[in-house]
């Protein structure tokens, strides 16, 4: 593998989304997308929490609760469901095939695309994170940045490597955003984003331990909200860095069969 | 009037509509799961912070309603054919521009209205196919207590909303067509419809300043009336405000919807653009 | 005569903002204005079969997409089965249709039979009458026994005679096809051309057709306009159109290594008026298509002046002048 190679189309291809971005980001889209809609989304669900005040837990306990997983989420989600559209819209596009045929390493491409998504995140977590403390009361708790940082970076290596299979899916079934429509609620259910796994029955409890982004949001919590540190959380780690490189051989070896797939059934073309 | 002609036409865009969307085995993970997931997580957020003061804090903002669930369930079976509606109807004809067919439909004799009420007819068929496999579902998982005392005037205000919701589709059509930015819009509206119509809440839990804005989408009516008939026994005569509303609705976005279908087309061919994408 | 088509100074302008130079020029966008159609007068008889010759961009398509009410003229006037283009839209789309092509324009997750069916029922077609046509246009244009396989299936071929099998299922008496044989095999652009012949000859519908294949216009229409840069230069039979270029001589010929210059130099030998050159892709041989007053010392003049510049002359024949030829002594460049 020719390392430089890689970065030079790496680069290129997170330039180019950017650039595509920020021609998009029009003022309109920028208040709608990236200040009004996380507002709206945010408040539905700590309005929920808020009517159901007078109980042993205070809403402001879990709107912080379910603020650091919905920040946590802005990563994750670019990731995980924008690796199941990339492929599909160039093929929309009708790039596709002129991708395949030229000689750039389509894991290198992915990665560029989802690294490009998560630097929006990092956008959309910088007006999110004033908003959240403004209009919703959120604060972080005691704040251990290593674990963090580890946390967040094991989960998101798991997440890119799924996308993998996500990006194969994709083309198969042609219909990539209803794939990512019908995953992600069961993400949202098992990953308990807003509330704690003790909510859920324990067979289903089990099925949560087996996801990264149970992991990604729970270590998130623990980090930003607790002030827990690595040894205090070892055992999450060391289970979400088995995970991870699970999803990495998961991922690396559907999208080598789904990739055959595709080419030898001919979707490449078709959408 | 062609009868015949027009029944063709509804014909046409229901069965081609349903075709499209079962072609792929991927449906059954749409249709069954998908909606059901998705309101079990709304109430599972509720359950986090179940407990009997919190429930009559619940109680008082709802109007005396004390089963949650059954409220999440409801409110959810509504905004999914929200969504629905928005993502099918309301986006009816820039799939069509993306598919590359809007030119050669709008070629033919069609009259374009009766053709999105057959896209309509088709949405609202998939949508109570998939709402009534979650409603139920969900009901067998967290129990519903229904206290309807007025069935007749129940399914009197479940149409008046299904109508209400599909004239807003056909006025979406054309707004997104005008506005050549349907994907932006249609995402964007998805959120703060459901926060202003208090599909997952109390509509009494939002700051009163915003009401008037709830006031404006129909489905806020709809919701409203519907929870109050199936879950504290209210009758027509007591949601006769909503009935209102939701009326209203129907005749104001009936009329935009028209004329603004007949507005975008004209544009369209002033344009040129039915091909772009 | 009664006439199908008839257009009265039919015109389109299109308006588009450009991006200036410099900073400013940036941020203000500059408007322009295209006329992509102008003063389009043609009047199509009854049963015709009518060609709209022109390079990429003359207009063929505005044309057309105006008269089949797809888009509406900035002035002028136009009536389809003496129906007006834009206040009777609906009475006129029951009378026509339309191949644009393409691999779009049908509905790729149904069969062939499906889309046909949804169209039939478009087009009011009552059920029974719908099934022997759609059986009818299916094998008409050979994809009967494909006729259940999806769309998404099938070859760019494929896709455009189930164009043409749609745009015969409302048995339209207009019939607008916008170049058609693009993008096809041989066999396949044979195969259309032949079904549109029969559509003519035996059921007299009306067909506007538009092309960049001057040898397809030649061969299938009764009458061809010629149009460029959204002017109509020249309407008349394909015979009477060779009669503007009946005093030219074409000298064709296959060279190999020729540079730019060399081209050049040989439209300034006297007797030569045209020049057009066409490159073999991926080789240095090209096609030199020479139109000259057919004294006999300019072909002796052509060859001396390709020797001199080391072109290699691989083959050289006289031939007839065909409509490219007219094209090209009415525009001065080659139709692509």
């Amino acid at each position: 593998m020719n390392f430089v190679k890689e970065l030079k189309v790496f680069i290129t291809v997170v330039k180019l989304s950017q650039i595509e971005r920020i021609r998009w980001m029009t003022p309109v889209n920028f208040v709608c997308f990236s200040i009004l809609s996380p507002v709206f989304w945010l408040a539905i669900t700590t309005t929920i929490y808020s009517v159901m005040a007078g109980g042993p837990i205070s809403p402001q306990t879990m709107i912080n609760f379910f603020i650091v997983a919905f920040l946590a989420d802005s990563f994750f989600r670019s990731i995980l469901w924008g690796s199941a559209v990339h492929l599909y819209n160039e093929q929309v596009a009708g790039t596709l095939e002129i991708l395949y045929v030229s000689p750039v390493n389509l894991y290198t491409w992915m990665i560029a695309k989802s690294f490009s998504g998560a630097i929006d995140a990092l956008t959309s977590i910088a007006i999110s994170l004033p908003l959240a403390y403004f209009a919703f009361g959120f604060t972080f708790g005691a704040i251990n940045g290593l674990t963090a940082i580890l946390s967040i970076s094991l989960t998101l290596v798991s997440l890119y490597s799924i996308g993998f299979a996500f990006a194969g899916i994709g083309l198969i079934i042609k219909q990539p955003w209803a794939f990512s429509n019908t995953i992600q609620p069961y993400v949202f259910l098992l990953s308990c984003i807003y509330y704690p796994i003790t909510i859920l029955p324990s067979w289903l409890q089990n099925v949560s331990r087996a996801l990264p982004t149970y992991y990604g949001y729970k270590l998130a919590r623990d980090a930003l909200l607790y002030g827990k540190g690595i040894t205090d959380v070892s055992g999450d780690l060391l289970y979400l860095t088995l995970l991870t490189l699970i999803c990495v051989f998961i991922g690396l070896l559907s999208f080598k069969y789904l990739d055959r797939l595709i080419r030898k059934h001919g979707f490449l073309s078709t959408f | 009037m062609n009868l015949m002609k027009e029944f063709r036409t509804i014909q046409a865009a229901f069965v081609i509509g349903m075709k499209q969307r079962f072609r792929y085995p991927t449906w059954f993970l749409h249709v069954f799961l998908g909606p059901f997931v998705y309101t079990t997580t709304t109430i599972l957020t509720y359950e986090s912070m179940m407990s009997p003061s919190s429930v009559q804090s619940f109680s008082q903002l709802s109007g005396g309603i004390t089963d949650v669930a059954g409220f999440v369930i409801l409110g959810s079976g509504i905004a999914q054919f929200w969504l629905f509606m928005l993502w099918g109807t309301g986006y009816f004809i820039e799939n069509q521009r993306s598919a590359g067919t809007l030119e050669v439909l709008f070629l033919t004799p069609t009259n374009k209205v009766v053709l999105l009420l057959g896209v309509a007819l088709e949405d609202f068929a998939y949508s109570s196919i998939t709402i009534s496999i979650m409603v139920t579902l969900c009901s067998l998982a967290f129990g519903m207590n229904l206290n309807v005392v007025d069935p007749t005037g129940l399914l009197l205000v479940f149409v008046l909303t299904v109508i209400a919701l599909y004239a807003v589709g056909i006025f979406f059509t054309s707004f997104f067509v005008l506005t050549r930015s349907a994907n932006l819009l249609a995402n964007f509206l998805q959120a703060p419809i459901e926060y202003l119509s208090g599909m997952d809440f109390p509509l009494n839990a939002i700051p009163k300043m915003f009401l008037f804005f709830s006031a404006l989408i129909p489905v806020t009516f709809g919701i409203d009336a519907f929870r109050k008939m199936s879950l504290a026994g209210a009758s027509l005569t007591m949601v006769w405000l909503d009935v209102l509303g939701l009326t209203l609705h129907i005749i104001i976005f009936s009329v935009l919807g028209i004329w603004g279908l007949k507005f975008a087309e004209k544009q369209s061919l002033k344009k040129g653009d039915m091909s772009f994408y | 005569m009664e006439f199908s088509v008839q257009t009265f100074n039919l015109t389109r302008v299109f308006e588009t903002k450009k991006k200036g130079s410099g900073f400013l020029g940036s941020i203000k966008r500059k408007k322009e204005k295209i006329v992509a159609a102008d003063d389009i007068n043609l009047s199509i008889g009854k049963g015709e079969l009518f060609g709209l010759v022109g390079p990429n961009g003359a207009g063929k398509t505005t044309t057309i997409k105006m008269l089949c009410t797809l888009l509406l003229p900035t002035s002028g006037t136009a009536s389809v089965d003496g129906h007006d283009i834009i206040e009777e839209r609906n009475k006129i789309r029951e009378k026509i249709n339309v191949v644009l092509g393409g691999e779009r324009a049908l509905y790729w997750r149904l069969t062939a039979r499906e889309n046909l069916w949804a169209f039939s029922r478009f087009y009011n077609i009552p059920g029974n009458v719908a099934n022997a046509r759609i059986k009818e246009v299916l094998e008409l244009v050979e994809l009967a026994d494909r006729a259940d396989d999806r769309v998404e299936r099938y070859s760019k071929g494929m896709k455009q005679r189930l164009h043409i099998a749609r745009a015969l299922l409302n048995d339209p008496e207009v019939l607008f096809l916008d170049e058609p044989t693009l993008g096809l095999d041989p066999d396949g652009a044979r195969k259309v051309r032949k079904y549109i012949k029969t559509l003519v000859e035996e059921k007299q519908v009306t067909v506007l057709l538009t092309t960049h294949y001057m040898y397809e216009a030649e061969e299938m229409c009764d009458r061809v306009a010629i149009i460029n840069k959204g002017k109509i230069i020249a309407l008349d039979t394909p015979r009477e159109l060779k009669k503007l270029v009946r005093k030219t001589a074409v000298l064709e010929l296959n060279v190999k290594g020729i540079p730019d210059q060399s081209i050049q130099v040989l439209k300034r030998i006297p007797g030569v008026k045209n020049v057009v050159s066409k490159g073999i892709p991926e080789s240095e041989l090209s096609q030199l298509r020479l139109q000259t007053d057919g004294k006999g010392k300019v072909v002796a003049e052509v060859i001396e002046s390709l020797v001199r510049h080391r072109v290699k002359v691989l083959s050289f024949q006289t031939v007839e002048p065909t409509l490219e030829d007219v094209f090209i002594k009415l525009v001065g460049t080659d139709v692509e």
